[in-house]
């Protein structure tokens, strides 16, 4: 088992596709953690593949069946929604998903999952400090 | 002169349109502080013009000849831009838009202008937040 790529690590400027991309690798060789499969191709999944105008189960096939990196995969997305996204699209994705958990409708989910985890007194206020944590990622300073 | 209208006001469900169309009809009438008009092509204005993916100069011309309602700009919006925005993509630029400032590349220069408008200690985290504080609109209910 493994765990996916960091949420910070960015594909084109876009935080969290490559953690998409590596859920669908690991998943397909049967190293994604059984606590993942439940939420792949919703929620982070669900809402990127709507910004990037393009069908989740497209993607993950597409990505299996030619054997795509991240940058591969994002290129291929682009070729489907006609172009890609531009600087401020990429800015607003990056500073919504980013702060996804502070202060929205995440929160209170979020908190439960910070308690049931016994993270709590660790700071963290975001569904991105909480993959980070979990999982041993890196959190960059800004973040 | 006069504020334009709070960001927190919808237009399709989209935060801050009415505040650009506002900010938009007041600069035509002369009526919009001058401390606003360096930014009407510019941050939230540019972003919500791109995310629909039409031309803030356009946008404003239109409106003004054809003294359009918000509703009325935005349907030209979806007509001449990208199409009408998903739930999922309106949800996103709300957050984006209501979230601006709270640690991120606006965070310094916001703390500067909260301190330099004497509203240090109000607790105010976000753009919209300094807009309320400044503008005198309520705040909103959740």
């Amino acid at each position: 088992m493994a765990y996916p790529t960091s949420p910070y690590i960015t594909t084109g400027g876009l935080v969290y596709f490559a953690r998409m991309i590596s859920k669908i690798q690991l998943f397909a060789t049967g190293e994604l953690p059984p606590e993942y499969h439940a939420n792949r191709g919703v929620r982070g999944d669900g809402v990127l593949c709507d910004y990037l105008d393009v069908d989740y189960a497209q993607l993950e096939q597409t990505v299996l069946d030619r054997e795509l990196d991240a940058e591969q995969a994002l290129a291929w997305c682009y070729e489907q929604r006609g172009g890609p996204l531009s600087q401020p699209r990429i800015k607003v994705w990056n500073d919504f998903i980013s702060k996804r958990g502070w202060n929205d409708d995440r929160a209170p989910s979020l908190l439960e999952e910070i308690r049931a985890s016994g993270f709590e007194g660790r700071g963290i206020q975001t569904v991105f400090e909480y993959m980070a944590h979990d999982e041993g990622h890196e959190i960059p300073e800004r973040a | 002169m006069a504020f334009p209208a709070s960001p927190y006001e919808e237009t399709g469900g989209l935060y801050y349109f009415p505040r650009m169309m506002s900010k938009i009809r007041l600069h035509a009438a002369g009526q919009l502080p001058e401390v606003y008009h360096p930014y009407l092509e510019r941050g939230y204005n540019l972003w919500l013009c791109d995310y629909l993916g039409v031309r803030y100069p356009d946008l404003a011309r239109v409106a003004i000849e054809g003294n359009l309602s918000n509703e009325e700009a935005l349907q030209w919006c979806y007509d001449h831009g990208r199409g009408p925005l998903s739930a999922i993509q309106i949800k996103i630029w709300n957050a984006f838009a209501e979230q601006r400032g709270r640690k991120d590349d606006r965070t310094e220069s916001l703390q500067k202008e909260i301190e330099a408008s004497g509203l240090t200690g109000r607790g105010i985290e976000t753009n919209f937040d300094l807009f309320l504080a400044e503008e005198g609109h309520p705040a909103p209910t959740r």
